[in-house]
Order: C-alpha cells, then structure tokens, then sequence
C-alpha cells in the first residue's frame, strides 16, 4: 500500500513537471502602452521586454500591444485588448518532432510562422472560439469579436505572394485560403466558413496595424509633440480618456482587460471588425440568394460579380453594351463560355471540380435554364 | 494516267438504283482513294445507302483517303446512310426539305484522321445521327454544322482527339444532344438561336497524349432565346 502511494505520489510530480513545462518557449520582444498581463497558473504577471513565455501562458493585452518571439522565429503580435493562450510550443530541428498549440480567445492577432513554417499540419492546432485553422507557411491575422465570430485574412509574402495556406475548418466546413489578403468569416463553429473574399487591403495597412513600438524618430517626434501640449495644466488639455486615469479608479481597474466601449482603439481594431461585419452581411446575402450586381451596363445580374471576375463563383463576366451581348467565362480545367443578351432571362446553375455551386441570374431569370457541371 | 487509274477503280463497284419515280436510290459500295463524288439528288423520299432499301435502311460503304464527298438533296423525307471508311477528306452535305434522316457513322470501320465535313440544312423535323471516330481513330477533325429550321433533333457523337465542332442552329422546338468524348484538345462552339431548344452539351476528355498534361476542352455557347434548357457538362474523364 505504501509503494503504491509512493507511486502515486511520483507520477503525480512526473505529471505536474511535465504540465507546468516551465522552459521558456519564446520571449516578449516588443511591448507598447500599458495593461498586458501574463497570467500564468494562480499567477498574474506585467511583462515587459525579454519577458519570458511558457506553455499554457495566458496573454492579454489591455491598452497597449505586445509582441511574443518563439524560439522557431514564428512571431505572433497582438493589438489592444487581445487574448491567446499559448497551449504548446515545441521546436526541434525535426520538423515532425514539432508541435504549436495555441487559442486565439479574443481581439486581434498577427501570426508569422518561423521555421515551425516546415512543421505538418497535424502538429499545429490554432483555435479561435468558432474555428480551427490549420496552417502551412502562413503569415496570418486573426480577429475574434466580443460575441466569438473570427476572421482570417491570409497575407502575402515579401514577393506580395500568398505566404502559405490555411484550413480554416468548422463543423459546418472548411474554407481554403491560398491567395494573398484571402479573408474568411466564421459566425460560430456550426456555421461553415464564409466563402473567401479577397479584401482591398495592402501590406502597409496591415504593418501599421500591428507595429508595437514606433521606430525611436517617431517616439522622440511624439514625446516632444507631447511636452509641448502639456506645457500647462490647462483643464480643457486633460484627456478624459486617457489610459491612466482609467487604471486610477480602482473600480476601473478592477478588470481592465474587460472589453468596453471605452477601451476600443477606433482607428485600429474596428477596422478589421468592421471587415468582419461587413464579411458577414455578404455571406448572409449571399445565403438568402440577394447578392445582387447591377452592372450598370443594361444587363441586371444577380450572384456574380458584373462586370468582372469573381472569387466565389470564379466566372469572369464581361459586358458588350456594343452588341448587347454579356457572357459568363469560367476555366476551371476546362473552359465553359457562355454568352446572352443583356435582355435576357437566364438562370446559370454552376457546379466545379470542388463540388462548389453557384447561381447566376441576369435580369429575371428562369426562361433560359443552364446547368453547367464542370470536373476539372 | 495513274490518277486515272484509280479514280476509274474507286468507280467501278458504285451502283445506282432507281426504284419509283418518288423514290431516287443510290445505293454505293465504294473501295479505292482520291474518290470525288458529287451526289444531287431533288425529290421527294430520296435514299442514298448500302442498298435498295427495299426492307430496313442499309449503311453505304466508302473507303478510301483523300475523298471529296458533296452530297446535296433537296426535298422532303429523304435518308442518308452509311459508314465511311476516309482519312484526309473532306465532306460536303446539304439537306433542303423536312423529315429527313442522317445517319452517319465516320470512322466506324477505320480511322478517319484529318477530314472536314461541312453540313448544313435547312428543314424542319429533321432526325439526324451522327457518330465520328466511334470505334477507330478520327484525330484533327473539323466539324461545322449550319442548322435552320424547327423541331430537328439531332444526336451527335465526336469520339476523337483535337476536333473542332462548331454549329449554328436557328429555329425553335430543337432537341440537341451534342457529346465529344475520349480525346483531348476538344472545341465546341455553339451559336443559337430560337426558342423551345432543349439542348445538352457533353465533353469529357479522355486520355492526354503522353507527356501531355494540359489537354482540355472549350465550351463556347452563344444563345438568343426567349426560353431555353440546356445542360453543360464538362469532365476531365469519360466516368
């Protein structure tokens, strides 16, 4: 009886030693602003640069931005008032040997793999609350709203091709995103992933977004900017919202990592929620078969982008206001052409080698019937 | 004087029959190449085939390379029948009148590489088909159609590689089923118009010559209608 509590015992700390992985796994590298937190089993800690990270951290950011380096070089920087909890982090010069686990829980996030790039799939788990996304060689962010809707945007590489490919998987389906600024929506993990969308957005926008600390001209250009303002204690200079008279007020202290409207950076977080919302309108006309493209050029078409080429549908649709003519091309292995009148009342039902389908209908639809199933 | 020979070879097995003043035969067994055949036929209920019609149709027989082949008949319920056997030829055919029937197989019996055949017809409740390279090879083939008339319907089957099928069809009420299979670098175009078409347009490409992975199909459709069902299916296989 006593060798077996004896053995309980030392399994119980072989169990414990393992869970706590206490090697860092990556450090802080790049810190701005002010609230981050690490929360580590019952502890809560203030990092600051060269701060080091651990399996199973629990990283916030409250006003301010971070940026954690894992020992592969991957990079993940988060923006105000972000949540990750770093699951796992294993590198060996294997890459089979491995592994990334990590939760995006909320705001936003920019993840740039380093040479865990090399690593299969099935060693990398990156959750939000509504998705799974598997990656490979992926620069990515990901941006979670209070109410758990994700987006994935896929970002290009130095040559402003796409940096890899992510899965983004539910149990309603999985989405792709090969193409450089690929973006997908998911609402919640029954929903499947909106269909991708490439977005107007350029590397610039997205740098900008996620720079932590300015460049030291800029920092020194803005303390000075700063102490010029302050010059006097004039009341009217007095911002109300500034971050630390916030964290002054115990109650407001109390839990500073609470989302509130106060603390949303209007001109940064809410552009990618507002790609989220708008993300999630299309897919909802989208759904209810309202998606609708007016060319402006006489024809009246519905469920493809007119004129133009669209990413879902994959059909270039070109518009002869000449000859009155509109036609439909799409190379999916083949290539099917098809044109109409702009008058004409078509429903073109489209099939490809995924298996994906759309609907396109110019004008009223229905009197002309077209099935088109291509295979690759 | 060679050219003669053969030309007067290829001539000796054709046999012309005449059975009713309604009823132009011609009934052709054809062996030899260079073969230049001109056929008019104008009437009603006229025949040309494999034999004198007298119980079921009989296929004509023509084998040869190098064949130029123009067949024109003019007037209601006339047929057409018959395998050819021809690589490198050309055929001309033209059809006036309604409730005529083409039944064609090309390249049935052997192969019919690098020919071109032009038909073209005006009528209506026209039945024609049409099989090219259903069993031995037909590769480069040309095919254009020019259709005009009403309640045709027509089956045609393209089982080569590298072919072109190109039809114009103006009328309404037609039922099309236009089908290339098993070959590779298909192009088919279509240009209609009318209304009341029911149409289906198949390709499945098969097997790429070696070393060739790009082999595709075209589809190119160019419709005018006021109503119009029509199906397209594309596959990279013949499954």
């Amino acid at each position: 009886m006593r060798q077996l509590l004896l053995l309980n015992k030392i399994l119980l700390t072989s169990f414990l030693a393992v869970g706590l992985q206490s090697d860092p796994i990556g450090d802080v590298t790049d810190i701005s602003g002010s609230g981050s937190k690490v929360l580590r089993t019952n502890e809560t800690y203030d990092p600051d640069l060269d701060f080091d990270i651990v399996s199973f951290d629990d990283v916030r950011t409250g006003q301010g931005r971070l940026e954690v380096t894992f020992v592969d070089d991957t990079t993940l920087k988060l923006t105000e008032h972000s949540k990750v909890i770093i699951d796992e982090v294993v590198y060996d010069p294997d890459p089979n040997k491995s592994k990334m686990a990590m939760r995006f829980a909320a705001g936003t996030a920019r993840f740039a793999t380093g040479k865990i790039g090399l690593v299969p799939k099935k060693n990398i788990s990156i959750t939000t609350p509504s998705a799974n996304i598997a990656i490979r060689g992926t620069d990515f962010t990901t941006t979670v709203d209070e109410i758990g809707r994700s987006l994935v945007i896929l970002l290009p590489d130095a040559n402003g091709n796409a940096s890899g490919e992510i899965d983004v998987i539910t149990a309603g389906g999985t989405i792709t995103l090969n193409e450089a600024y690929q973006a997908t929506m998911v609402p919640n993990f029954e929903s499947p992933p909106s269909q991708p969308l490439i977005l107007d957005l350029d590397l610039n926008m997205i740098d900008n977004m996620f720079i932590v600390s300015p460049p030291k001209e800029i920092q020194k250009q803005e303390q000075e900017q700063q102490a010029n303002s302050n010059g006097g204690d004039n009341l009217l200079d007095v911002d109300l919202l500034e971050e630390n008279l916030l964290e002054e007020d115990p109650e407001l202290s109390e839990d500073k990592l609470e989302f509130t409207e106060l603390d949303i950076d209007l001109l940064d977080v809410d552009l990618l929620i507002d790609v989220l919302e708008v993300m999630e309108e299309i897919e909802k006309a989208r759904a209810s078969g309202s998606s609708t493209n007016t060319s402006g050029d006489g024809a009246f078409i519905k469920g493809t982008t007119a004129p133009g080429f669209d990413k879902v549908t994959n059909f270039n649709t070109l518009i002869d206001t000449g000859s009155g003519k509109v036609t439909f091309f799409r190379d999916a292995g083949g290539v099917v052409s098809i044109t109409l009148s702009v008058e004409a009342n078509a429903t073109l039902n489209a099939t490809n080698n995924t298996g994906a389908t759309s609907e396109i209908i110019t004008n009223e639809g229905g009197a002309i019937s077209i099935i088109i199933r291509q295979n690759g | 004087m060679k050219n003669l020979l053969v030309f007067l070879v290829a001539l000796i097995s054709v046999g012309t029959y005449a059975q009713s003043s309604s009823d132009n035969q011609v009934f052709i067994e054809q062996v030899g190449d260079t073969l230049n055949l001109n056929i008019q036929q104008t009437g009603y209920g006229n025949k040309i085939g494999g034999d004198d019609f007298s119980s079921s149709p009989a296929d004509m027989v023509i084998t040869g390379s190098g064949l130029t082949f123009d067949i024109d008949q003019i007037g209601n319920q006339n047929l057409l029948y018959g395998p050819v056997v021809s690589d490198s030829s050309s055929f001309t055919t033209y059809f006036s009148g309604d409730s005529n029937v083409l039944d064609w197989n090309i390249g049935y019996l052997g192969s019919t590489d690098s020919s071109d055949f032009d038909l073209s017809a005006t009528g209506d409740s026209n039945t024609w088909d049409i099989d090219w390279g259903y069993v031995t090879s037909a590769e480069r083939f040309d095919f254009d159609l020019t259709l005009t008339g009403s309640t045709n319907t027509f089956d045609i089957d393209v089982e080569v590689d590298d072919a072109t099928w190109n039809y114009t069809v103006d009328g309404d009420d037609n039922d099309i089923l236009s089908s290339q299979t098993d070959g590779a670098y298909q192009y088919q175009i279509v240009d209609f118009t009318g209304d009341s078409v029911d149409m289906d347009i198949i390709q499945k490409s098969g097997t790429c010559p070696t070393g060739v992975t790009t082999c595709y199909g075209h589809i190119d459709l160019d419709i005018t209608s006021d109503n119009a069902t029509i199906a397209i299916t594309q596959q990279d296989s013949t499954d």
